[in-house]
């Protein structure tokens, strides 16, 4: 069946709004009006374009530092001077992960290319992230940006190269991974295989136990370790976590340690080493049929006959795993065009924080608020979901527990005036900071209830009357902080 | 409009079997504030995260190898507040809780476990939560199991309320009687003042998150009428554990519905913040929980005695595991079986119960359980809860090991 929307021209502003609204935060005044009128192709390369040509963020300065290992056991550290070493360490990391969550935010909000934000979410959430065993701001820094790069690709590139990536090997735990580890009689551990199996290419339901472990094998002999030349003055603990024994973040390779040999994986035998047997996975019909479903999901597409589906598995074969190919023709659907597609997206929080930013002109964005909120809301940057298959399963998972509801509908008050509500059970008292709008944009700081809701774009629904309720302050500034937290303080602004 | 009381709804519900869920939902949120509830028991369990030391809870002040074990982090007898009645001295940072003991509104049961008893963090707190050891355990907890079949819940959102992120398995049911909150003050500031959001018209995601909007509605206006209760004239804890206390002790007395309570006492949340799970550096950590742990308690009690609810309170702490008797290299200790479990209201059997911890009986290292915990659920279930232990727990208990009477 030949059904193309690529023709389909944007002349409807709904049209071209939900367009905007699944693949790039919302829709700004300025994307809005730089799209009208275009097809829905020539919209996807304006978008496309700004992916590819829009400056990546420069990293933040605490990330440019080598990092150092300041909490390794030596056989002669005092069991209380290392959990202070090792608690002085981790707290700093997180602090400076906690800063990098606002730094990645700040691109998303103020950045050029909120489709390829959009997909790095996209990546982070697939693939996943911990922030217990990563705690290394450069590591999870280095990550970030190459999916920033690799999202622009190919999976099965990107995919093989994360086989190499320093916080994907310690996520997974490939660093220092062994064959002995595999069938240790109290600890066996598949962990690297199962979770290449599961979060980055087959998915759970389409291997066997067999396959497991012959991917484990091909996933050995990697280390992270200290630049050659480095000698610790004192002798590290053999007995030791790895995590107290690592010396640096460089990838080497150990020949003496990796199970050379054929391996069978999948159906194919071939003398796989890690990158390769990642290459073929990432390459395996199934894994062009589970990005297919994880992208439509992502994008909030009903595909009632599995038509796209089917599309998406042959772009996927045909463009060696192109996303941009993907997303593109999931635009062009009639599947993504449908009514059954439109307001079916339980936004996730960034994409709330993130678009109402956008959509507001918020120069000044209150990140560290907005990452707490995020926390708070389900969606901590950097951390997600370690049970099970990796990421944020989304719609309705995003208001479980129910309360994750109510801390959504907080977001316009953290806008409109800078505060966070109480979070927790321990009360602060604080009362709002003058309720001004202070943090919006120019153009909308006092504008009308009316001006308010078209822009911020809500599922319709919401009546202008409740938005601008009686006795509402006659002053317009606060008029329009009210009004931006009644909109978005409802379920409509919840839904893309 | 007509405002039908809690109870009048019910009735209503009742007689019409067939109303659509959505609209129960909507009829519930709109309604007053549902009459207050000041009868039937009450059971607040508190879970110890990460696997607690009985020894330096109930320290047996007069076993030599007691002190030989730990020669860094035994307590001397000398700091040990004395536990009536008995040998045993209580750590020091129990002085609240030993006062509750005294007053004989509290207990410590001792030795409890279950044979063969897991270490694992996980297995261990779903063999507790579920209150069976089979394997796969159960999917529902024993208290959502109770929530499930036994108690006279009938549409009550929020019969089992954890406070906490995320609904643990002691309180997964498959009626949806329980509920979690993280957030108390933000969900009564948020949606406590709202009407019920119309459900049903269109269908789909948008009437799905109004569904969750009125859900809402009803905890947040329970947690609004808690608010106004008289929690603050109480020396709560400024803490997690603390605060959570409070608003449980506020939604007894303004007669919230609940039944069943949870929170949780010490946190994983990072590597750096204290759980039970004292690797290392154990007596800092234990100051800190225990501290919170009796203070909490000893308002708690006051709280509830003053509003005349203490003697339909009950309180029990769970934890995954005890642990070994010899301490590690990192002034802590590993992972162990038998511990002790802390049981307070107005109705419990006080002071020190089961028998003391043998240091000659050792299992690998860790104590053998003198009492099953499913005793202790079984006797918790038949006399506090007033239902038949064999219809939640996977065998009829022969010997309910008595916390209450």
């Amino acid at each position: 069946m030949q059904s193309n929307s690529a023709d389909r021209r944007l002349t409807d502003r709904a049209d071209v709004r939900h367009l905007l609204r699944r693949l790039a935060f919302g829709a700004t005044e300025s994307l809005e009006s730089a799209l009208t009128g275009l097809t829905v192709g020539e919209a996807l390369d304006v978008l496309v374009s700004g992916a590819k040509h829009a400056p990546r963020p420069a990293p933040p300065p605490f990330v440019l530092t080598e990092w150092v290992n300041t909490s390794l056991l030596f056989t002669d550290t005092p069991s209380l001077e290392y959990q202070q070493a090792f608690a002085a360490q981790d707290a700093a990391a997180q602090a400076d992960i906690e800063r990098l969550r606002h730094w990645w935010l700040r691109e998303m909000i103020a950045g050029e290319a909120p489709l390829r934000e959009n997909l790095v979410l996209f990546l982070h959430g697939t693939l996943g992230s911990t922030t217990g065993s990563v705690n290394m701001p450069q590591a999870l820094h280095g990550r970030n940006d190459r999916l920033r790069r690799g999202c622009l690709g190919t999976l099965p590139s990107l995919l093989e190269s994360l086989v190499t990536d320093p916080a994907m090997m310690i996520q997974i735990g490939m660093d220092e991974y062994r064959e002995a580890d595999m069938f240790d009689e109290e600890f066996p551990n598949f962990r690297p295989g199962r979770l290449v199996l599961d979060n980055w290419t087959v998915g759970p339901g389409s291997y066997a136990e067999e396959d497991v472990a012959e991917l484990c094998r091909a996933l050995t002999g990697w280390a992270l370790e200290a630049r050659s030349g480095y000698e610790p003055e004192r002798a590290i603990d053999p007995d030791g976590f790895r995590s107290q024994r690592r010396t640096g973040l460089h990838p080497s390779f150990e020949a003496a340690h990796f199970v050379d040999g054929p391996k069978t994986i999948l159906d194919r035998r071939d003398a796989f080493d890690a990158a390769s047997a990642v290459g073929h996975l990432a390459r395996h019909p199934a894994t062009a049929r589970r990005y297919g479903r994880l992208l439509m999901r992502y994008f909030g597409v009903e595909d009632a006959d599995g038509t796209l589906a089917r599309r998406l598995a042959a772009t996927y074969q045909d463009t060696d795993g192109s996303l941009v190919a993907l997303v593109r023709e999931i635009a062009v659907s009639d599947a993504f065009w449908s009514p059954a597609s439109r307001w079916a997206l339980v936004k996730s929080p960034v994409h709330l924080a993130v678009g109402a930013c956008r959509q507001l002109e918020v120069s000044r964005p209150p990140l560290a608020a907005l990452a707490t909120w995020l926390a708070a809301a389900g969606q901590r940057l950097f951390q997600t979901p370690s049970f099970g298959s990796a990421g944020w399963p989304g719609q309705e998972a995003w208001v479980q527990p129910p309360e994750r509801l109510a801390v959504r509908y907080e977001l316009g008050r953290i806008l409109a005036t800078g505060t966070l509500p109480d979070l927790g059970f321990v009360e602060s008292g604080a009362a709002d900071a003058g309720a001004d709008a202070g943090l919006v944009g120019e153009r909308y700081r006092r504008a009308e209830p009316r001006v308010l809701l078209d822009r911020l774009d809500p599922a319709p629904g919401i009546e202008l009357a409740a938005v601008a309720p009686e006795g509402a302050a006659t002053d317009s500034a606060a008029r329009a902080a009210a009004t931006i937290r009644h909109i978005m303080a409802t379920a409509e602004y919840q839904l893309a | 409009m007509t405002v039908l009381n809690r109870r009048e709804m019910l009735k209503l519900f009742a007689v019409t079997p067939t109303l659509p869920h959505f609209l129960v939902e909507s009829a519930a949120a709109a309604g007053a504030p549902a009459a207050a509830d000041h009868d039937g028991p009450v059971l607040v369990m508190v879970r110890f995260m990460g696997g607690n030391d009985g020894l330096n809870a109930v320290v047996p002040v007069h076993d030599d190898r007691y002190y030989e074990a730990r020669p860094t982090i035994a307590i001397p007898k000398r700091e040990t507040v004395r536990a009536a009645g008995s040998d045993f001295g209580l750590n020091p940072w129990l002085v609240d809780y030993q006062r509750l003991i005294d007053d004989g509104h509290a207990a410590i049961v001792q030795g409890v476990g279950y044979p063969n008893s897991s270490r694992s963090h996980s297995r261990g707190t779903e063999i507790f939560e579920t209150g069976s050891v089979r394997s796969p355990a159960p999917a529902h907890g024993w208290l959502g199991r109770y929530l499930d079949h036994h108690c006279e819940c009938g549409a009550e959102r929020a019969a089992g309320l954890q406070f906490g992120a995320e609904l643990g398995r002691t309180l997964a049911s498959s009626s949806g009687h329980s509920q979690s909150v993280a957030h108390p003050r933000l969900l009564v500031d948020t949606v406590a003042g709202r009407g019920a959001a119309p459900t049903g018209s269109r269908g789909g995601r948008l009437d799905y998150l109004r569904q969750v909007e009125n859900r809402l509605g009803i905890a947040a206006r329970r947690l609004g009428q808690a608010s106004r209760g008289s929690g603050a004239r109480f020396d709560y804890p400024d803490t997690e554990f603390g605060q959570a206390l409070r608003w449980t002790g506020n939604l007894i007395e303004s007669g919230s519905p609940t039944r069943i309570y949870y929170l949780s006492l010490g946190s994983y949340a990072t590597f750096t913040s204290p759980s039970f799970d004292t690797h290392s550096n154990q007596l800092a950590v234990h100051k800190s929980l225990y501290s919170q742990f009796g203070a909490g308690l000893r308002a708690f009690a006051a709280h509830l005695q003053a509003a005349n609810q203490f003697q339909r309170v009950l309180l029990l702490s769970f934890s995954e595991f005890g642990r070994q008797v010899r301490e590690n290299r990192s002034h802590g200790t590993d992972h162990g079986d038998a511990s002790v479990l802390f049981a307070a209201g107005g109705r419990v059997r006080p002071g020190l119960l089961g028998e003391p911890a043998d240091i000659g009986r050792q299992h690998r290292g860790g104590l053998e359980p003198s009492v099953d915990f499913r005793q202790i659920y079984a006797n918790v279930l038949e006399k506090w809860l007033s239902v038949d232990s064999g219809a939640i727990l996977d065998e009829r208990i022969r010997q309910p090991f008595e916390v209450v009477l």
